[in-house]
């Protein structure tokens, strides 16, 4: 940075010598000295200013790549643990623009601010000393002021506005990508309902408010430049009048006087610098103020360095849990109590929206219930560390999240040590196995953003295999089969009950003939544990679920 | 590149930047008037110092040179202004065909959402930057030396002379250095938008990710990926800012120096006054001005052409794409003819291969068949998605989809509902949600017909986002229904509701289902089992129930 800023100071000084030094060897010396000489001094002074130059540019932007660089993995690595609950109300597209577009401008505060700065107020101060020393301090006191006038002038038009505006700008341009996020990704409905006027719509109006905030932003921009250029010119004439009167009163040589004109020309161009300085730095400030604004969110639960003690097995206590979600006016789990023991294969069953999501996210702990606790194997959830809880508990959501890159990859994502052996073990207990061999390049064929070259079959038995490499003492799965028709479902459950006694298994089930056989079975409605028991037993108590049963064997019928 | 490349690029370059060409030329005009404002200046300042040596003070020329000196200032008032407009303009221009490019091609064309998303912003901002501030920078760089040349000229002829012989040097580096610095460019935007996929990927799917607890070895892929970006940008720096080097030293040697070693020739051999020589040098400095500007704002041409480059490319996609648009025809009614249809995708992989069948008006159709038999290519030609590489088909009336895995936007369930029919009264909003059975969940929230879906519709459950998806289809009224598996998302008690809801939405339509279980083959009137492309069997509701069997071996022998 020092280096920069020193090598910016001389090049620019030498920019401001090198004409004045010029005039002076052309009015003294051009009679009788040779133009070689002349060629020679100032041929020397342009190859040190050159070098300068790049060694500005570069032991500046040395240091700003480094800083971008760790930026961006900065940003989301304070993202991590805000997910997921933390993030529910976040659009994907404006936190991507936030890591790359905010850090982007942030970039100009390291690499453009510092070296500039001290230019834009050494090297002005540096002419005018020169002015003093060689031609008369007069000069260089007149001289000095109008480009300080420029710094000090400059961030001062409408500071506190601009911040406003700038910040507008870029919340403006977050919006944009989250629009265009949503646009690509949902294309196919937009197409298939005629929509792209309704979007293109909002690109539209998002444009119109952009363009009008960053009009506003260049009103000032353009006063600052006026205002520039103002002094810049004030300098040459004030100089030029204070260099005549030198020179009428024989104090000065007609060369002093061409000098001094020429060093009040150049010599504020570096002040002028900060015009660019300060519109880069607004939008620094702006970038980083929404860069801020996620470091500063409290994450959704906070994990315990170290865990109290390692779970003993795989069995899953809830007492009396409740949780209220801020969009909903009902809750969405009240007083749910139950102890599943070690290695037992539960399955949760309910209507849409009874509670069951909210159970997994607690059981996950991607959040903590507004009351009551959860415990795996004899400890508080919250007494276990992420690596603790993460290898005890998966879950298989029913969207599931797959990742670009190759089957292999996203496999590896659970088990990054996997040998090949295991990756098809895996992939065999979900029923994929012979579709993968069937592939050209089997194992590393490449999948698409969002699995999307994956049916959604595919994509929820990856998730599976993905699962049981981790072999975790506890396997949740969230609908996970509900996209596989009824011979793949069967292969693929009874797979995994196959292992029944090597873990608990917890399944949140759509299609109830695929949990006859588990060895309880919970019934939620509206938030409630309703019932609870065998698949013979509450068929036999004539409640809720038998109601289901009934309704789902005439759907089979 | 051959000659017809480049001129195609240069057209396409026109049209980029159509939207700003007022702009441009309004800040151009400004940037030259400015130059010989301030060359005025200079010819004023040489006459002032020549009269102080012959006669002292003069007033009437001071007072010119601070008439000329203000007169600039305000044209310094132009430049932002105009840039800001041209870059605006641009910008709306160019995200407005974008959008249309990326609705045209986007689901099938293999990229990556942040890719596109980044192109969309970071690279759409830059082309901006280029139109409004360097491309006038760059026009005023070739033309104001020339200005000031003239000025020199009407000085001393000799001087401007050998002056105009130096000065093509001047574009022709431009342009070299240019073209070095755009293939720069070009790499670091890739990476940079590489860099944007990784996060949008790694964004969505932190759930899953922490749920593995990869979520921080994920993010150290992304410092392997940032330190990569940086590493190469470095490397390209360190070698073209040796060229920035060469340049800032001709540039001074050859317009300065010159210029003073000219003046003071020309002095000596008293040909020209020594206020005149002054403004030769002053001249001289200005002659390096809009270069300086050019070097100051190289990142920002080198940069906006690179990414005008993607720009250009996406759009090209889009265009390329429309070209096969013919083949698909409409008519009233709601029957389905597919004559000798062939599909193939961009990758070259062969969808349909052959397709030729009828399907009547009102008439209720599966299809059913192993992954890549050609279920969903053939939905998707119905809905024109997708056009034909061969053959014709036509779809008498308007299409709508139930998705499998419907997409929601951010925005209210109204929003959503309104994509269908933006002119939907609230009363039909809730005519179509009590249809679809999602009324009283959607009455039960706090906000109603406003209440926020979330991102990617991550606030309603599986069956909720499946029964929406309903009451979207049935606003669009539209004679041709494709279902796609709607049934598979949700739980059974639901999945009887949904039944419910999809009778009253394919009531006198036609309907065509992807069909991966039995149960939703129920109520068909016909199957047509598809292999390798085509139809290979074509089967009545009745026969289907017994050739299916249980479980239909066809379908999940294949997938699995």
């Amino acid at each position: 940075m020092a280096a920069s800023a020193t090598a910016r100071v001389i090049n620019q000084g030498l920019g401001v010598a090198i004409p004045a030094v010029a005039v002076v060897t052309v009015i003294e010396f051009g009679a009788d000295s040779s133009v070689g000489n002349l060629l020679l001094v100032l041929g020397a002074m342009a190859v040190a200013k050159g070098t300068l130059r790049y060694v500005e540019q570069f032991t500046g932007h040395a240091v700003a790549f480094r800083l971008l660089a760790d930026l961006r993995v900065d940003a989301y690595r304070t993202l991590v643990p805000l997910a997921p609950a933390g993030l529910e109300d976040e659009r994907t597209g404006d936190l991507v623009n936030r890591v790359i577009g905010d850090i982007d401008r942030v970039e100009p505060f390291y690499a453009h601010t510092l070296a500039p700065m001290a230019s834009a107020v050494l090297v002005p101060i540096l002419a005018a000393v020169g002015l003093a020393v060689w031609v008369d301090p007069a000069v260089g006191l007149a001289f000095v002021a109008f480009p300080l006038l420029m710094v000090v002038v400059a961030p001062w038009i409408r500071a506190r506005r601009v911040a406003t505006l700038s910040r507008e700008a870029r919340d403006q341009s977050g919006e944009t990508a989250a629009l265009f996020t949503d646009a690509v990704q949902g294309a196919r409905d937009v197409v298939v309902f005629g929509a792209e006027g309704v979007i293109s719509g909002q690109v539209e109006a998002l444009s119109t408010t952009g363009a009008e905030v960053r009009t506003s932003l260049s009103r000032v921009a353009a006063a600052r430049s006026g205002i520039g250029d103002l002094l810049a010119g004030a300098a040459v004439v004030v100089v030029t009048l204070v260099v005549l009167d030198l020179f009428d009163a024989g104090v000065l040589d007609l060369a002093a006087v061409a000098a001094a004109i020429v060093v009040a020309w150049v010599g504020t161009g570096p002040a002028r610098a900060v015009e660019d300085i300060v519109a880069d730095l607004e939008q620094a400030l702006a970038a980083a103020g929404r860069l801020f604004e996620l470091s500063d969110r409290q994450p959704p639960v906070t994990f315990p360095t170290e865990s109290t003690r390692a779970p003993s097995d795989g069995s899953v206590l809830i007492e009396d849990v409740s949780v209220r979600h801020a969009h909903s006016d009902t809750p969405s789990l009240e007083a749910v109590a139950a102890a599943i023991p070690d290695t037992a294969y539960v399955a949760v069953v309910g209507p849409s929206g009874s509670g069951k999501s909210t159970l997994v996210e607690l059981l996950m702990r991607f959040r903590d219930p507004d009351g009551g606790r959860v415990s795996l194997g004899g400890v508080g959830l919250t007494d276990l560390n992420p690596a603790d809880l993460r290898t005890s508990v998966t879950l298989v959501a029913q969207r599931p999240d797959i990742f670009y890159g190759s089957i292999a990859s996203n496999l590896l994502l659970a088990h990054p040590e996997a040998s090949e052996d295991e990756l098809w073990t895996a992939l065999n207990s979900a029923a994929l196995g012979d579709w993968v061999r069937s592939l050209p390049h089997g194992l590393h064929t490449t999948i698409g953003e969002l699995g999307e070259t994956l049916s959604g079959g595919q994509r929820q038995r990856l998730a599976i295999a993905r699962a049981l490499l981790r072999d975790p003492k506890v396997l949740i799965l969230d609908e996970a089969t509900s996209e596989l028709d009824l011979d793949t479902e069967r292969r693929v459950l009874s797979a995994i009950a196959k292992e029944r006694g090597r873990r608990t298994v917890i399944v949140v089930a759509h299609r109830l003939d695929t949990v006859t056989d588990a060895d309880e079975i919970l019934v939620l409605d509206g938030g409630h544990l309703v019932e609870r028991g065998r698949h013979e037993d509450l068929v036999a108590a004539n409640g809720v679920y038998a109601g289901l049963w009934r309704r789902h064997l005439d759907v089979i019928e | 590149m051959t000659d017809t490349d480049v001129s195609t690029g240069r057209e396409e370059r026109v049209r980029l930047f159509a939207a700003g060409r007022h702009g441009i030329r309004t800040s151009v005009l400004a940037g030259g008037a400015r130059a010989v404002l301030g060359a005025a200046a200079v010819v004023a300042i040489g006459r002032i110092i020549d009269r102080a040596g012959d006669q002292g003070f003069d007033t009437g020329l001071l007072t010119w040179l601070a008439v000329l000196l203000l007169g600039r200032a305000v044209l310094a008032v132009i430049p932002p202004l105009a840039a800001t407009i041209t870059a605006t303009r641009v910008e709306s221009d160019l995200r407005r065909r974008l959008l249309a490019a990326v609705m045209r091609v986007g689901p099938w064309s293999g990229r990556r959402t942040g890719d596109t998303v980044a192109k969309a912003t970071e690279g759409v901002d830059a082309v901006g930057a280029l139109a409004g501030t360097f491309l006038p920078q760059l026009i005023g760089g070739m033309t104001i030396p020339l200005l000031l040349i003239a000025v020199i000229a009407t000085i001393d002829l000799p001087t401007g002379a050998v002056l105009l012989a130096v000065l093509p040097l001047i574009p022709l580096l431009l342009r070299l250095l240019e073209k070095r610095f755009t293939s720069v460019s070009a790499r670091y935007r890739e990476t940079a938008d590489q860099l944007a996929s990784r996060f949008l990927d790694g964004i969505q799917g932190l759930r899953t990710l922490t749920a593995l607890d990869r979520a921080d070895a994920y993010g150290d892929d992304i410092e392997r990926e940032a330190e990569r970006l940086r590493d190469e940008t470095m490397r390209l720096l360190r070698v073209n800012q040796l060229a920035l080097l060469a340049v800032d030293t001709l540039f001074t040697f050859g317009t300065v120096v010159a210029a003073a070693a000219l003046a003071a020739t020309r002095l000596s051999a008293g040909a020209i006054s020594v206020g005149e020589a002054v403004a030769i040098v002053l001249l001289g400095v200005m002659l390096i001005e809009p270069l300086g500007q050019i070097g100051r704002f190289f990142y920002v041409g080198a940069i906006g052409r690179a990414a005008a480059a993607e720009v250009r490319e996406l759009l090209g996609l889009a265009t390329h794409d429309q070209d096969g648009a013919t083949s698909t025809e409409h008519q009233d009614g709601g029957t389905i003819e597919f004559d000798s249809v062939e599909f193939a995708y961009p990758d070259g992989t062969q969808a349909i291969d052959g397709a030729t069948f009828t399907i009547g008006a009102g008439e209720r159709v599966a299809l059913v068949g192993a992954s890549g038999a050609g279920k969903s290519t053939i939905a998707h030609l119905i809905l024109e998605l997708l056009q034909p590489t061969v053959g014709t088909v036509r779809v008498n009336g308007s299409a709508t989809l139930v998705p499998q895995r419907p997409f929601l936007f951010h925005g209210s369930v109204a929003d959503n509902l309104r994509l269908a029919k933006p002119d939907a009264t609230d009363q039909e909003l809730w005519t179509a949600l009590e249809a679809a059975d999602l009324a009283d969940a959607i009455r039960q929230r706090r906000d109603q017909l406003d209440a926020p879906v979330g991102e990617r519709g991550m606030r309603l459950s599986g069956g909720e986002l499946q029964r929406l998806a309903i009451a979207r289809a049935l606003l669009a009224d539209a004679e041709v229904v494709v279902l796609d598996e709607p049934t598979s998302n949700v739980d059974l008690a639901t999945e009887e509701r949904l039944r419910t809801a999809i009778e009253r939405l394919t009531v006198g339509r036609t309907v065509v289902i992807i069909a991966h279980r039995r149960s939703t083959i129920a109520g068909t009137d016909r199957v047509l089992i598809l292999d390798g492309g085509r139809p290979v069997r074509d089967l009545t509701g009745t026969d289907a129930a017994g050739i299916l069997g249980p479980g239909f071996a066809g379908q999940s022998g294949g997938e699995s």
